[in-house]
Protein backbone atom coordinates (compact mmCIF):
# COMPACT_ATOMS: atom_id res chain seq x y z
CA UNK A 1 0.00 0.00 0.00
CA UNK A 2 1.00 3.61 -0.30
CA UNK A 3 2.76 5.11 2.64
CA UNK A 4 0.52 7.09 5.00
CA UNK A 5 0.61 10.85 4.46
CA UNK A 6 2.24 11.60 7.79
CA UNK A 7 5.79 10.52 8.61
CA UNK A 8 7.59 10.62 11.96
CA UNK A 9 11.03 12.01 12.70
CA UNK A 10 12.52 10.75 15.96
CA UNK A 11 15.20 13.11 17.26
CA UNK A 12 17.36 11.70 20.02
CA UNK A 13 20.80 12.26 21.53
CA UNK A 14 21.49 8.62 20.83
CA UNK A 15 21.45 7.03 17.40
CA UNK A 16 20.63 3.68 18.99
CA UNK A 17 17.73 5.16 20.95
CA UNK A 18 16.25 6.83 17.86
CA UNK A 19 16.60 3.65 15.82
CA UNK A 20 15.14 1.57 18.64
CA UNK A 21 12.13 3.85 18.98
CA UNK A 22 11.58 3.66 15.22
CA UNK A 23 11.80 -0.11 15.32
CA UNK A 24 9.35 -0.33 18.21
CA UNK A 25 6.83 2.05 16.64
CA UNK A 26 7.23 0.34 13.27
CA UNK A 27 6.04 -2.93 14.73
CA UNK A 28 2.56 -1.46 15.06
CA UNK A 29 2.72 0.85 12.08
CA UNK A 30 4.44 -1.05 9.29
CA UNK A 31 3.63 1.39 6.51
CA UNK A 32 4.51 4.66 8.22
CA UNK A 33 7.79 6.30 7.26
CA UNK A 34 9.71 6.42 10.56
CA UNK A 35 12.97 8.31 10.38
CA UNK A 36 15.43 8.06 13.25
CA UNK A 37 17.55 11.20 13.66
CA UNK A 38 19.83 10.31 16.55
CA UNK A 39 23.33 11.35 17.50
CA UNK A 40 25.53 14.08 16.10
CA UNK A 41 26.61 14.55 12.52
CA UNK A 42 29.75 12.53 13.30
CA UNK A 43 27.99 9.82 15.28
CA UNK A 44 28.57 10.96 18.85
CA UNK A 45 25.96 11.35 21.58
CA UNK A 46 24.17 14.65 21.00
CA UNK A 47 22.04 16.13 18.29
CA UNK A 48 23.19 17.33 14.90
CA UNK A 49 21.71 20.02 12.74
CA UNK A 50 22.38 18.16 9.49
CA UNK A 51 21.09 14.85 10.82
CA UNK A 52 17.80 16.44 11.82
CA UNK A 53 17.40 18.64 8.75
CA UNK A 54 18.17 15.69 6.47
CA UNK A 55 15.54 13.54 8.17
CA UNK A 56 12.94 16.31 7.98
CA UNK A 57 13.66 16.85 4.30
CA UNK A 58 13.16 13.16 3.61
CA UNK A 59 10.05 13.01 5.80
CA UNK A 60 8.22 15.80 3.98
CA UNK A 61 9.23 14.72 0.48
CA UNK A 62 6.66 13.20 -1.87
CA UNK A 63 3.99 15.45 -0.43
CA UNK A 64 4.07 14.02 3.08
CA UNK A 65 3.87 15.98 6.30
CA UNK A 66 5.76 15.04 9.44
CA UNK A 67 5.52 14.96 13.21
CA UNK A 68 8.76 15.39 15.16
CA UNK A 69 9.41 13.88 18.55
CA UNK A 70 12.43 14.82 20.64
CA UNK A 71 14.09 13.43 23.74
CA UNK A 72 16.30 15.57 26.01
CA UNK A 73 16.72 19.36 25.86
CA UNK A 74 19.07 19.93 22.97
CA UNK A 75 17.09 17.61 20.71
CA UNK A 76 14.20 20.05 20.88
CA UNK A 77 16.55 23.02 20.54
CA UNK A 78 18.18 21.56 17.45
CA UNK A 79 14.82 20.66 15.91
CA UNK A 80 13.57 24.20 16.53
CA UNK A 81 16.73 25.65 15.02
CA UNK A 82 16.33 23.54 11.90
CA UNK A 83 12.74 24.70 11.53
CA UNK A 84 13.74 28.31 12.10
CA UNK A 85 16.02 28.06 9.08
CA UNK A 86 13.80 25.84 6.95
CA UNK A 87 11.63 26.97 4.04
CA UNK A 88 8.14 28.11 4.97
CA UNK A 89 6.48 25.32 2.97
CA UNK A 90 8.45 22.74 4.95
CA UNK A 91 7.66 24.39 8.29
CA UNK A 92 3.97 24.43 7.38
CA UNK A 93 4.01 20.65 7.04
CA UNK A 94 5.88 19.86 10.25
CA UNK A 95 4.60 19.66 13.82
CA UNK A 96 6.78 19.41 16.90
CA UNK A 97 5.00 17.17 19.35
CA UNK A 98 5.70 17.92 23.00
CA UNK A 99 5.43 14.32 24.07
CA UNK A 100 7.22 11.48 25.81
CA UNK A 101 9.65 10.08 23.25
CA UNK A 102 8.88 6.37 23.16
CA UNK A 103 5.20 6.42 24.10
CA UNK A 104 4.55 9.39 21.86
CA UNK A 105 6.29 7.71 18.95
CA UNK A 106 4.17 4.58 19.28
CA UNK A 107 0.92 6.52 19.67
CA UNK A 108 1.71 8.82 16.75
CA UNK A 109 2.81 5.95 14.53
CA UNK A 110 -0.44 4.06 15.13
CA UNK A 111 -2.46 7.19 14.38
CA UNK A 112 -0.47 7.77 11.19
CA UNK A 113 -0.94 4.15 10.18
CA UNK A 114 -4.69 4.70 10.54
CA UNK A 115 -4.44 7.53 8.07
CA UNK A 116 -4.92 10.31 10.61
CA UNK A 117 -4.21 13.87 9.51
CA UNK A 118 -1.13 15.80 10.63
CA UNK A 119 -2.74 17.57 13.58
CA UNK A 120 -4.31 14.36 14.82
CA UNK A 121 -1.04 12.45 14.64
CA UNK A 122 0.65 15.22 16.64
CA UNK A 123 -2.19 15.18 19.16
CA UNK A 124 -1.94 11.41 19.52
CA UNK A 125 1.71 11.86 20.47
CA UNK A 126 0.93 14.62 22.95
CA UNK A 127 -1.93 12.67 24.51
CA UNK A 128 0.51 9.85 25.25
CA UNK A 129 1.72 11.89 28.23
CA UNK A 130 -1.69 11.40 29.80
CA UNK A 131 -1.19 7.65 29.96
CA UNK A 132 1.29 8.16 32.77
CA UNK A 133 -1.52 9.15 35.13
CA UNK A 134 -0.61 10.74 38.44
CA UNK A 135 -1.64 14.15 39.69
CA UNK A 136 0.78 16.17 37.58
CA UNK A 137 -0.52 14.69 34.37
CA UNK A 138 -4.14 14.57 35.32
CA UNK A 139 -6.25 16.69 33.02
CA UNK A 140 -7.88 18.33 36.01
CA UNK A 141 -4.56 19.38 37.48
CA UNK A 142 -3.82 23.11 37.40
CA UNK A 143 -2.36 24.18 34.09
CA UNK A 144 0.93 25.12 35.66
CA UNK A 145 1.48 21.79 37.37
CA UNK A 146 4.12 20.72 34.94
CA UNK A 147 5.95 24.01 34.77
CA UNK A 148 9.63 24.08 35.37
CA UNK A 149 12.54 22.37 33.79
CA UNK A 150 12.68 19.90 30.99
CA UNK A 151 12.17 17.19 33.56
CA UNK A 152 8.49 17.93 33.64
CA UNK A 153 7.98 19.97 30.58
CA UNK A 154 5.33 18.08 28.69
CA UNK A 155 2.44 19.99 30.08
CA UNK A 156 4.17 23.33 30.11
CA UNK A 157 6.02 23.73 26.85
CA UNK A 158 4.53 25.26 23.78
CA UNK A 159 3.65 22.66 21.21
CA UNK A 160 6.18 24.06 18.84
CA UNK A 161 8.35 27.05 18.22
CA UNK A 162 7.77 27.40 14.54
CA UNK A 163 4.57 29.34 14.94
CA UNK A 164 2.48 26.42 13.85
CA UNK A 165 -0.08 26.89 16.58
CA UNK A 166 -3.27 26.31 14.72
CA UNK A 167 -6.80 26.39 15.92
CA UNK A 168 -7.01 22.65 15.89
CA UNK A 169 -10.19 21.54 17.53
CA UNK A 170 -10.96 20.05 14.14
CA UNK A 171 -14.35 19.56 12.68
CA UNK A 172 -16.73 18.56 15.41
CA UNK A 173 -17.46 14.92 15.07
CA UNK A 174 -14.36 14.09 13.07
CA UNK A 175 -12.51 11.06 14.36
CA UNK A 176 -9.84 13.24 15.89
CA UNK A 177 -11.99 15.86 17.51
CA UNK A 178 -12.14 14.35 20.94
CA UNK A 179 -8.53 13.41 21.05
CA UNK A 180 -7.76 16.97 20.16
CA UNK A 181 -9.54 18.14 23.24
CA UNK A 182 -7.85 15.63 25.44
CA UNK A 183 -4.53 16.73 24.07
CA UNK A 184 -5.39 20.34 24.77
CA UNK A 185 -4.30 19.69 28.30
CA UNK A 186 -0.85 18.80 27.15
CA UNK A 187 -0.60 21.55 24.62
CA UNK A 188 -0.03 24.64 26.68
CA UNK A 189 -1.96 27.45 25.14
CA UNK A 190 -5.11 25.72 24.15
CA UNK A 191 -8.38 26.00 25.94
CA UNK A 192 -8.90 23.15 28.30
CA UNK A 193 -11.91 20.98 27.91
CA UNK A 194 -13.07 18.38 30.34
CA UNK A 195 -11.69 15.44 28.44
CA UNK A 196 -12.94 11.94 28.57
CA UNK A 197 -9.70 10.80 30.16
CA UNK A 198 -10.74 12.69 33.25
CA UNK A 199 -13.12 9.92 34.07
CA UNK A 200 -12.00 7.25 36.47
CA UNK A 201 -10.46 4.24 34.82
CA UNK A 202 -12.57 1.59 36.38
CA UNK A 203 -15.71 0.04 35.22
CA UNK A 204 -18.68 1.83 36.73
CA UNK A 205 -20.39 -1.52 36.91
CA UNK A 206 -19.80 -4.92 35.43
CA UNK A 207 -22.60 -6.50 33.51
CA UNK A 208 -21.66 -9.68 31.77
CA UNK A 209 -24.35 -9.41 29.18
CA UNK A 210 -23.83 -7.40 26.13
CA UNK A 211 -26.43 -4.73 26.11
CA UNK A 212 -27.29 -1.75 24.09
CA UNK A 213 -29.42 1.26 24.63
CA UNK A 214 -29.59 4.96 25.00
CA UNK A 215 -27.93 6.42 28.00
CA UNK A 216 -28.79 9.62 29.74
CA UNK A 217 -25.20 10.72 29.62
CA UNK A 218 -25.09 11.27 33.35
CA UNK A 219 -21.41 10.44 33.56
CA UNK A 220 -20.47 12.74 30.77
CA UNK A 221 -19.93 16.41 31.06
CA UNK A 222 -21.76 17.27 27.91
CA UNK A 223 -18.74 19.23 26.78
CA UNK A 224 -17.02 16.37 25.09
CA UNK A 225 -17.16 17.67 21.63
CA UNK A 226 -20.39 17.14 19.85
CA UNK A 227 -22.28 19.94 21.48
CA UNK A 228 -23.58 17.85 24.33
CA UNK A 229 -27.18 17.07 24.91
CA UNK A 230 -28.36 16.29 21.40
CA UNK A 231 -25.73 13.63 20.73
CA UNK A 232 -26.74 9.97 20.73
CA UNK A 233 -24.93 7.85 23.25
CA UNK A 234 -24.61 4.10 23.53
CA UNK A 235 -23.23 1.71 26.07
CA UNK A 236 -22.31 -1.94 26.04
CA UNK A 237 -20.37 -4.41 28.11
CA UNK A 238 -18.04 -7.19 27.13
CA UNK A 239 -15.72 -9.74 28.68
CA UNK A 240 -12.19 -9.94 27.34
CA UNK A 241 -11.89 -13.39 25.82
CA UNK A 242 -8.24 -13.70 24.99
CA UNK A 243 -5.99 -14.84 27.81
CA UNK A 244 -3.45 -12.02 27.59
CA UNK A 245 -6.02 -9.29 27.41
CA UNK A 246 -5.50 -5.82 26.02
CA UNK A 247 -1.81 -5.90 25.22
CA UNK A 248 -0.38 -3.81 22.42
CA UNK A 249 -1.55 -5.76 19.39
CA UNK A 250 -5.22 -6.10 20.38
CA UNK A 251 -5.19 -2.49 21.57
CA UNK A 252 -3.88 -1.34 18.20
CA UNK A 253 -6.53 -3.48 16.54
CA UNK A 254 -9.29 -1.84 18.58
CA UNK A 255 -7.89 1.62 17.88
CA UNK A 256 -7.93 0.90 14.16
CA UNK A 257 -11.52 -0.33 14.33
CA UNK A 258 -12.51 2.79 16.24
CA UNK A 259 -10.94 5.00 13.59
CA UNK A 260 -13.72 3.99 11.22
CA UNK A 261 -16.33 5.71 13.38
CA UNK A 262 -17.09 9.33 14.04
CA UNK A 263 -18.21 8.88 17.63
CA UNK A 264 -16.05 9.31 20.70
CA UNK A 265 -15.60 5.81 22.06
CA UNK A 266 -14.28 4.76 25.44
CA UNK A 267 -13.43 1.48 27.06
CA UNK A 268 -13.54 1.67 30.85
CA UNK A 269 -13.25 5.41 30.61
CA UNK A 270 -10.26 5.66 28.31
CA UNK A 271 -10.17 6.76 24.69
CA UNK A 272 -10.28 3.65 22.55
CA UNK A 273 -8.22 5.42 19.89
CA UNK A 274 -5.32 5.79 22.29
CA UNK A 275 -3.44 2.51 22.21
CA UNK A 276 -1.38 3.47 25.22
CA UNK A 277 -4.43 4.32 27.30
CA UNK A 278 -5.94 0.96 26.42
CA UNK A 279 -2.76 -0.91 27.32
CA UNK A 280 -2.46 1.04 30.56
CA UNK A 281 -5.85 -0.32 31.64
CA UNK A 282 -3.95 -3.52 32.32
CA UNK A 283 -7.02 -5.54 31.40
CA UNK A 284 -6.27 -9.26 31.31
CA UNK A 285 -8.38 -12.11 30.00
CA UNK A 286 -11.73 -12.37 31.77
CA UNK A 287 -11.91 -8.66 32.61
CA UNK A 288 -15.30 -7.07 32.28
CA UNK A 289 -15.18 -3.96 30.17
CA UNK A 290 -17.66 -1.15 29.63
CA UNK A 291 -17.81 0.41 26.20
CA UNK A 292 -19.42 3.80 25.76
CA UNK A 293 -19.78 6.01 22.73
CA UNK A 294 -21.09 9.47 22.00
CA UNK A 295 -21.82 10.61 18.49
CA UNK A 296 -23.95 10.05 15.44
CA UNK A 297 -22.88 6.44 14.96
CA UNK A 298 -22.58 5.58 18.66
CA UNK A 299 -24.68 2.38 18.66
CA UNK A 300 -22.82 0.87 15.70
CA UNK A 301 -19.50 1.84 17.17
CA UNK A 302 -20.22 0.20 20.51
CA UNK A 303 -21.46 -2.93 18.75
CA UNK A 304 -18.28 -3.17 16.70
CA UNK A 305 -15.94 -2.69 19.66
CA UNK A 306 -17.88 -5.12 21.86
CA UNK A 307 -17.77 -7.70 19.08
CA UNK A 308 -13.99 -7.40 18.78
CA UNK A 309 -13.50 -7.76 22.52
CA UNK A 310 -15.71 -10.83 22.62
CA UNK A 311 -14.03 -12.43 19.62
CA UNK A 312 -10.68 -12.46 21.40
CA UNK A 313 -8.63 -10.96 18.59
CA UNK A 314 -7.89 -14.36 17.15
CA UNK A 315 -5.91 -15.37 20.24
CA UNK A 316 -6.53 -18.26 22.56
CA UNK B 1 35.81 54.22 16.60
CA UNK B 2 33.74 51.53 14.91
CA UNK B 3 34.09 47.76 14.59
CA UNK B 4 34.35 46.15 11.16
CA UNK B 5 34.52 42.73 9.59
CA UNK B 6 38.21 42.39 10.43
CA UNK B 7 37.31 42.75 14.10
CA UNK B 8 34.66 40.04 13.69
CA UNK B 9 37.12 37.61 12.11
CA UNK B 10 39.71 38.30 14.81
CA UNK B 11 37.04 37.88 17.48
CA UNK B 12 36.08 34.43 16.17
CA UNK B 13 39.74 33.36 16.03
CA UNK B 14 40.35 34.74 19.51
CA UNK B 15 37.20 32.98 20.78
CA UNK B 16 38.54 29.69 19.45
CA UNK B 17 41.79 30.30 21.33
CA UNK B 18 39.98 31.26 24.54
CA UNK B 19 37.71 28.21 24.36
CA UNK B 20 40.73 25.98 23.76
CA UNK B 21 42.50 27.52 26.75
CA UNK B 22 39.46 27.03 28.99
CA UNK B 23 38.36 23.71 27.53
CA UNK B 24 39.27 21.68 30.61
CA UNK B 25 37.73 24.21 32.99
CA UNK B 26 34.44 24.16 31.05
CA UNK B 27 34.44 20.37 30.90
CA UNK B 28 35.00 20.24 34.64
CA UNK B 29 32.17 22.70 35.36
CA UNK B 30 29.84 20.77 33.09
CA UNK B 31 30.84 17.48 34.66
CA UNK B 32 29.63 18.82 38.02
CA UNK B 33 26.13 19.57 36.82
CA UNK B 34 25.67 18.28 33.28
CA UNK B 35 27.00 15.77 30.81
CA UNK B 36 30.57 17.07 30.83
CA UNK B 37 30.79 17.90 27.17
CA UNK B 38 30.45 21.70 27.09
CA UNK B 39 34.17 22.47 26.78
CA UNK B 40 34.76 19.74 24.22
CA UNK B 41 31.69 20.68 22.19
CA UNK B 42 32.50 24.40 22.04
CA UNK B 43 36.13 23.64 21.23
CA UNK B 44 35.00 21.48 18.31
CA UNK B 45 32.54 24.14 17.11
CA UNK B 46 34.94 27.08 17.17
CA UNK B 47 37.77 25.04 15.66
CA UNK B 48 35.48 24.04 12.81
CA UNK B 49 34.51 27.69 12.29
CA UNK B 50 38.14 28.79 12.11
CA UNK B 51 38.80 26.03 9.61
CA UNK B 52 35.93 27.30 7.48
CA UNK B 53 37.22 30.88 7.70
CA UNK B 54 40.63 29.66 6.57
CA UNK B 55 39.09 27.87 3.62
CA UNK B 56 37.04 30.82 2.37
CA UNK B 57 38.07 31.96 -1.11
CA UNK B 58 36.59 35.41 -0.62
CA UNK B 59 36.90 37.14 2.76
CA UNK B 60 33.54 37.86 4.39
CA UNK B 61 32.22 41.34 3.59
CA UNK B 62 30.30 42.23 6.72
CA UNK B 63 30.22 41.44 10.43
CA UNK B 64 26.92 39.67 9.84
CA UNK B 65 28.53 37.26 7.34
CA UNK B 66 31.06 36.16 9.95
CA UNK B 67 28.36 35.72 12.59
CA UNK B 68 26.23 33.67 10.21
CA UNK B 69 29.11 31.36 9.37
CA UNK B 70 29.81 30.94 13.08
CA UNK B 71 26.14 30.29 13.85
CA UNK B 72 25.59 27.62 11.23
CA UNK B 73 28.88 25.90 12.01
CA UNK B 74 28.14 25.75 15.73
CA UNK B 75 24.66 24.37 15.06
CA UNK B 76 26.02 21.53 12.95
CA UNK B 77 29.13 20.63 14.92
CA UNK B 78 28.55 21.26 18.63
CA UNK B 79 26.07 18.47 19.39
CA UNK B 80 24.90 19.72 22.79
CA UNK B 81 22.43 22.44 23.70
CA UNK B 82 25.15 25.07 23.28
CA UNK B 83 25.02 24.50 19.51
CA UNK B 84 21.45 25.63 18.90
CA UNK B 85 21.63 28.19 21.72
CA UNK B 86 24.78 30.02 20.59
CA UNK B 87 23.84 29.28 16.99
CA UNK B 88 20.50 31.03 17.37
CA UNK B 89 22.10 33.92 19.27
CA UNK B 90 24.69 34.56 16.56
CA UNK B 91 22.15 34.06 13.81
CA UNK B 92 19.86 36.71 15.31
CA UNK B 93 22.89 38.94 15.88
CA UNK B 94 23.88 38.44 12.23
CA UNK B 95 20.51 39.77 11.13
CA UNK B 96 21.12 43.16 12.74
CA UNK B 97 24.77 43.43 11.67
CA UNK B 98 24.49 43.43 7.90
CA UNK B 99 26.71 46.51 8.10
CA UNK B 100 30.29 47.20 7.18
CA UNK B 101 30.89 49.13 10.41
CA UNK B 102 29.33 48.87 13.88
CA UNK B 103 28.99 51.89 16.13
CA UNK B 104 28.01 51.65 19.80
CA UNK B 105 24.30 51.47 19.03
CA UNK B 106 24.91 48.62 16.57
CA UNK B 107 26.97 46.73 19.14
CA UNK B 108 24.10 47.06 21.62
CA UNK B 109 21.64 45.87 18.96
CA UNK B 110 23.89 42.87 18.26
CA UNK B 111 24.03 41.88 21.93
CA UNK B 112 20.29 42.41 22.37
CA UNK B 113 19.55 40.23 19.36
CA UNK B 114 21.85 37.55 20.77
CA UNK B 115 20.06 37.55 24.11
CA UNK B 116 16.72 37.46 22.36
CA UNK B 117 17.87 34.39 20.41
CA UNK B 118 19.06 32.60 23.55
CA UNK B 119 15.78 33.27 25.32
CA UNK B 120 13.69 32.31 22.29
CA UNK B 121 15.52 29.01 21.96
CA UNK B 122 16.10 28.07 25.59
CA UNK B 123 13.01 29.64 27.20
CA UNK B 124 15.07 30.44 30.29
CA UNK B 125 14.67 33.43 32.57
CA UNK B 126 17.33 35.08 34.74
CA UNK B 127 18.07 33.16 37.93
CA UNK B 128 17.69 29.66 36.47
CA UNK B 129 21.44 29.04 36.29
CA UNK B 130 21.82 29.27 32.52
CA UNK B 131 23.71 31.39 30.02
CA UNK B 132 20.90 33.93 30.32
CA UNK B 133 22.38 34.85 33.71
CA UNK B 134 25.49 36.15 31.92
CA UNK B 135 23.79 37.49 28.78
CA UNK B 136 21.13 39.56 30.58
CA UNK B 137 23.45 41.69 32.73
CA UNK B 138 25.81 42.01 29.77
CA UNK B 139 23.07 43.54 27.64
CA UNK B 140 21.96 45.85 30.45
CA UNK B 141 25.53 47.04 30.98
CA UNK B 142 26.02 47.53 27.24
CA UNK B 143 22.91 49.68 27.02
CA UNK B 144 24.08 51.82 29.94
CA UNK B 145 27.58 52.19 28.51
CA UNK B 146 26.28 53.21 25.11
CA UNK B 147 23.91 55.71 26.72
CA UNK B 148 26.80 57.28 28.58
CA UNK B 149 28.66 57.80 25.32
CA UNK B 150 31.14 54.91 25.40
CA UNK B 151 32.66 53.73 22.11
CA UNK B 152 32.09 50.13 20.89
CA UNK B 153 35.15 48.83 22.74
CA UNK B 154 33.90 50.47 25.94
CA UNK B 155 30.44 49.02 25.42
CA UNK B 156 31.86 45.52 24.98
CA UNK B 157 34.17 45.93 27.98
CA UNK B 158 31.21 46.89 30.18
CA UNK B 159 29.26 43.92 28.82
CA UNK B 160 32.17 41.56 29.49
CA UNK B 161 32.53 42.74 33.10
CA UNK B 162 28.82 42.32 33.73
CA UNK B 163 28.79 38.88 32.08
CA UNK B 164 31.66 37.71 34.27
CA UNK B 165 29.86 38.95 37.39
CA UNK B 166 26.68 37.28 36.18
CA UNK B 167 28.45 33.97 35.60
CA UNK B 168 30.03 34.13 39.06
CA UNK B 169 26.61 34.84 40.56
CA UNK B 170 25.31 31.51 39.21
CA UNK B 171 27.47 29.57 41.70
CA UNK B 172 24.90 29.30 44.52
CA UNK B 173 21.92 28.92 42.20
CA UNK B 174 19.92 25.73 41.80
CA UNK B 175 19.30 24.91 38.16
CA UNK B 176 15.72 24.61 36.96
CA UNK B 177 16.42 24.48 33.21
CA UNK B 178 18.45 22.14 31.09
CA UNK B 179 20.23 18.95 31.99
CA UNK B 180 21.42 20.36 35.31
CA UNK B 181 17.82 20.60 36.53
CA UNK B 182 17.79 16.80 36.95
CA UNK B 183 20.25 17.28 39.80
CA UNK B 184 18.04 19.62 41.82
CA UNK B 185 19.84 20.97 44.91
CA UNK B 186 23.04 19.23 43.91
CA UNK B 187 23.40 21.70 41.04
CA UNK B 188 24.35 24.49 43.49
CA UNK B 189 28.00 25.16 44.29
CA UNK B 190 29.55 25.61 40.87
CA UNK B 191 29.19 28.25 38.18
CA UNK B 192 27.01 27.39 35.22
CA UNK B 193 29.18 26.28 32.29
CA UNK B 194 27.04 28.12 29.73
CA UNK B 195 27.17 31.37 31.69
CA UNK B 196 30.92 30.91 32.09
CA UNK B 197 31.51 30.38 28.37
CA UNK B 198 29.26 33.37 27.59
CA UNK B 199 31.45 35.56 29.78
CA UNK B 200 34.60 34.24 28.09
CA UNK B 201 33.24 34.88 24.60
CA UNK B 202 32.10 38.42 25.36
CA UNK B 203 35.48 39.09 27.02
CA UNK B 204 37.15 37.92 23.82
CA UNK B 205 34.99 40.36 21.85
CA UNK B 206 35.93 43.20 24.19
CA UNK B 207 39.65 42.41 24.15
CA UNK B 208 39.69 42.18 20.36
CA UNK B 209 37.86 45.51 20.15
CA UNK B 210 40.35 47.12 22.55
CA UNK B 211 43.23 45.95 20.36
CA UNK B 212 41.50 47.52 17.37
CA UNK B 213 41.87 50.93 19.02
CA UNK B 214 45.65 50.89 19.27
Amino acid sequence: MDRPAVALVLVSHSRALAEGAAELAGQMAPDVLLLPAGGTDDGRLGTGFDVVSGAIEQAVSEGRSAVLLTDLGSALLTAESVLEMADADVVARVRLADAPFVEGAVAAAVAAQDGAALEDVADAARAAALTFGGAARHPDAPAGAGEGGETSGWAAREPGAAGEQTGTPGAAGSPGALRTQAAGVAAGGRPMAPAQTAEPRHAPDAHVATGMGPEAGADRSGATGGGGTGMPTARGTAVLRNRFGLHARPAAHLARTAAAFRSAIEVNGVDVRSVLSLVSLGAVGGTHLVVTATGADAPTAVRAIVAELEEGFGEA
Amino acid sequence: MTLDVDWAVRWVRSSADVVAAHRTELIELDRQIGDGDHGENLHRGFSATVAKLDALEQPPAQVGDVLKLLATTLMSTVGGAAGPLYGTAYLRAAKVTGLSELDSAAVVAMLEAGLEGIVARGKASPGEKTMVDAWSPAVAAAVAAADSGQDPAGVLAAAADAAADGAQATVPLVATKGRASYLGERSAGNADPGATSTALLIRAAADTAAQAKV
